[in-house]
């Protein structure tokens, strides 16, 4: 059997890969440390920086909160209601825009223990815990 | 010609794989049971020979775990002939979504649309005709598990894959979104990616895919890199979560063309079940209740099957010493009966501990429990640092560690992963329950028996929390991932399934038995007899006088010794040596042991044997699932510390209040 592909040392190979490049182009030596991207860095070339920070976009950032807008940890059983942000990390944001909680989409709570919920999205049940059930946010329908 | 089953986790992929290819494949009701593609091979009825690969379930096709991966790689290296999109047709709307990222990949899709019954019984009425013709794909009904369905698939497979070229599916994303697809698809065209198809690659740009960006980044050239950063940020103010409402808009179309679903999102008796099961009160509780329930179970019906067992492989001894003992040399005789049959015997009796265990667990599985026990236990593992979903693995454990630590890999990120990977040896699996159940028979008094396993598991799961609590505190320090898990409707279960699953287990212990087990035994007979004739001035017996200082300090002889090294291999064999160093068999094991071995040495001897390094397949499982040797060094060393404390601390107690 082949070794696993570890995923996380794999993207590191890709950027190892681009590095290397950048490297060779002479790049600044911000490409070694860590959140140096934005600021402070005596770069020579701007357009390889830039590409630095568009690679690690995706797994950087999350969504600013939107502090205005209830959650659906706030919703007793029952209730429905209209998914309008998910404010989490990108890895898990795609996970669960696949698993169907796009923008605008009907939930329903089945049930609300505490804040860890089970709703029901398109047709299939999700069990959410509370850090997650936290961070998205509703209209109400 | 290359076939490859591909749906999302729970869809019946396993199930249609496995009435093709009359391969058995685990198959049961939880999201992510099969972690590693499979082969298998069927022939058509004009004789071509289709290889057929049965993929890991996944919701999407980004890069984000490891089965998302597997999955995306074959289909793209491999290229097969044709995709079978397996899909849950009580659940065809999510289902969908990964029929459009397939339909990227650029590769030929017919789709099974599995679960008719459960999608009748969820009032969903299908227009099979109007689907395909607004999928622009080949469909056809199956029940997977009922096996209908799956003639039509077989006879309309040479037909399906002749006319394969044309079913590339009608979807695609909004005129201004494919514009700009087209858009980059342009710059990269002039690039080669390892033959990937250029769409694919534009649309995983705009899904700020790490692994895509980083390919296309280390290919492409500077400026076309910049033009393509400047087109993606100037033409797609979206970003990536609208490529996810697109797809599922277009999947919305396509229903309301040709499905009707009442009662959506009405709360069904499924839901019912779970405001009781998984309720904050009520649902541990009744997880503990389930599984005390289970060991009760296993612990009421085995042992009468034991004994009948255990009396056939006497009478069988005793047919050897009348009838070959006037033929034969005496230690030959000695070497088959006291070697191994007393070895075979001793863990052949267990068969029926290990095919109750695994019917029982697979009934759990099949009804569709486990997603939920997985869900009920996040709130108390939450804090450990465990992932709720590390529960599955650790139920597994219980009856294999092997499967347990692959399904490890349904965890959302690595430190999750490792985490479960590395504690799942502490749950006693079934071979350890062998050796527990004999153990506790031959230094327990029966009325104590039952209260002796249950701290067993008991102690076995703080463990579990203590190791992981350590582990989240000083190593794996970094956030647990938050938990979500989907939970699939609670099912009648499907018998066939479960037996099939409880056999194909129970003949692996079979093959062990029989061959590792049968050598063994009659080896540690030989080293036990020669040169001296008896164990005393046997070789065994002057290389066991060497080491037994090791073992004192807990109590242990040489004998003791000997059985937890050959427990290494497999953990059944630790009584099988047992049984022959101590001249007992499966009958006479729990009274020898009891009048051979000291109370206080037993007891420790109990503990270490339950904790001490995983078997060798267990560890060469870890090596690769981790992917390190320095995680399974450690797994070794703290497991084999940890039942040297333990059994150190209750030997000395022993010793003490004895
Ligand atoms: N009612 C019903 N159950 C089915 C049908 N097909 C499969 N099942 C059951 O659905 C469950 C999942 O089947 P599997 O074949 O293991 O599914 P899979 O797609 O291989 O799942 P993963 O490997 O986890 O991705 C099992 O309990 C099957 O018995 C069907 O047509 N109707
Ligand atoms: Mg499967």
């Amino acid at each position: 059997m082949k070794n696993v592909p570890n995923h996380q040392a794999q993207t590191k190979t890709w950027y190892r890969k681009l590095l290397d490049l950048l490297l060779q182009k002479g790049c600044c030596s911000c490409s070694e440390g860590e959140g140096c991207a934005n600021q402070d860095c005596s770069c020579t070339n701007g357009n390889t920086c830039a590409i630095r920070e568009w690679l690690e976009k995706s797994d950087g950032a999350i969504t600013p909160p939107d502090p205005g807008q209830p959650t659906l940890t706030a919703l007793p059983a029952g209730e429905r209601a209209h998914v309008n942000q998910l404010l989490l990390p990108p890895a898990q944001k795609k996970r669960l825009l696949s698993l169907g909680l796009t923008s605008g989409t009907e939930v329903t709570v089945v049930n609300n223990e505490n804040g860890r919920l089970i709703i029901a999205v398109r047709d299939s049940r999700l069990g959410l815990s509370p850090d997650v059930a936290s961070k998205i946010t509703y209209r109400v329908a | 010609m290359i076939l490859a089953l591909a749906g999302q986790p729970n869809v019946g992929k396993s199930s249609v794989f496995n009435t093709l290819t009359g391969m058995q494949q685990h198959v049961g009701n939880w999201p992510g049971k099969t972690v590693e593609k499979k082969e298998g091979l069927f022939t058509l009825s004009d004789g071509r020979r289709i290889s057929l690969i049965d993929l890991p379930g996944t919701y999407s096709l980004t890069s984000n775990t490891i089965e998302e991966i597997i999955t995306r790689d074959f289909i793209l290296q491999t290229r097969p002939d044709a995709i079978i999109n397996v899909v849950d047709t009580s659940n065809l709307e999510r289902n969908l979504y990964l029929t459009t990222e397939l339909l990227d990949l650029g590769r030929p899709v017919v789709m099974i649309l599995n679960m008719m019954d459960l999608a009748d019984q969820k009032g969903y009425s299908i227009d099979a005709p109007a689907l395909s013709e607004a999928l622009g794909l080949p469909v056809i009904t199956a029940v997977a598990s009922r096996k209908n369905g799956l003639n039509e698939l077989y006879s309309s497979l040479d037909n399906l894959i002749a006319a394969s070229d044309k079913h590339r599916g009608n979807f695609c994303f909004s005129p201004p979104v494919e514009q700009v697809i087209a858009n980059i698809g342009e710059r990269l065209q002039h690039y080669s990616f390892e033959g990937h198809p250029v769409r694919w690659l534009a649309i995983k740009l705009l899904e700020d895919d790490a692994q895509i960006k980083g390919l296309v980044a280390a290919t492409v050239s500077e400026s076309d890199l910049a033009a393509l950063q400047a087109e993606i940020s100037q033409h797609f103010p979206g970003g990536p979560s609208s490529l996810a409402e697109e797809r599922y808009r277009w999947i919305n179309s396509v229903l309301d063309a040709a499905v009707r679903r009442e009662g959506l999102g009405k709360i069904s008796a499924s839901d019912r079940v779970d405001l009781v099961l998984t309720s904050r009160w009520l649902g541990v509780p009744i997880l503990l209740a389930v599984l005390a329930g289970v060991f009760l179970l296993i612990f009421k019906l085995s042992p009468p099957l034991q004994e009948l067992i255990g009396g056939l492989f006497s009478w069988l001894s005793h047919l050897i010493q009348v009838y070959l003992g006037p033929v034969l040399p005496n230690w030959l005789v000695r070497l088959l009966t006291d070697g191994v049959l007393a070895g075979v015997g001793t863990a052949m009796s267990f068969v029926p501990l290990i095919l109750i265990t695994f019917t029982l667990f697979g009934l759990l599985e099949d009804v569709g429990y486990f997603a939920r026990a997985a869900f009920v236990m996040d709130r108390w593992l939450g804090p450990l640092g465990l992932p709720g979903k590390a529960f599955i693995s650790l139920l597994m454990g219980y009856g294999c560690n092997v499967p347990a630590i692959m399904a490890a890999r349904t965890a959302e990120n690595e430190r999750d992963r490792l985490l479960t990977i590395l504690v799942t040896p502490l749950t006693i699996c079934s071979a350890r329950q062998v050796v527990a159940v004999a153990l506790i028979g031959a230094f327990f008094r029966p009325k104590f028996a039952p209260w002796v396993m249950l701290g067993l598991y008991l102690v076995g799961f703080a463990l579990i929390c203590l190791v992981s609590f350590v582990l989240k505190n000083m190593v794996l320090k970094a956030e647990r991932n938050p938990f979500f898990i989907e939970l699939p409707m609670y099912r009648l279960p499907n018998l066939t399934n479960i037996i099939t699953y409880a056999w194909h287990k129970t003949r692996g212990y079979l093959q062990r038995a029989a061959t590792y087990i049968a050598a063994v035994s009659a080896l540690l007979w030989v080293l036990s007899y020669f040169p001296g004739g008896s164990i005393d001035h046997s070789i065994i017996g002057t290389i066991g006088h060497w080491i037994e200082p090791v073992g004192r300090p807990f109590g242990f002889d040489w004998r003791l010794l000997v059985a937890l090294l050959s427990g290494f291999a497999a953990k059944e064999t630790t009584l099988a040596t047992l049984g022959v160093l101590y001249h007992a068999n499966e009958s006479s094991i729990g009274a020898v042991l009891t009048s051979s071995i000291p109370f206080a040495s037993g007891l420790s001897f109990f503990v270490f044997s339950m904790f001490y390094i995983p078997c060798l397949v267990t560890v060469l499982t870890i090596r690769q699932e981790s992917g390190s040797r320095k995680w399974t060094a450690f797994a070794l060393a703290y497991t084999l510390l940890l039942a040297a404390l333990l059994s150190l601390i209750v030997y000395h107690l022993a010793l003490a209040l004895s």
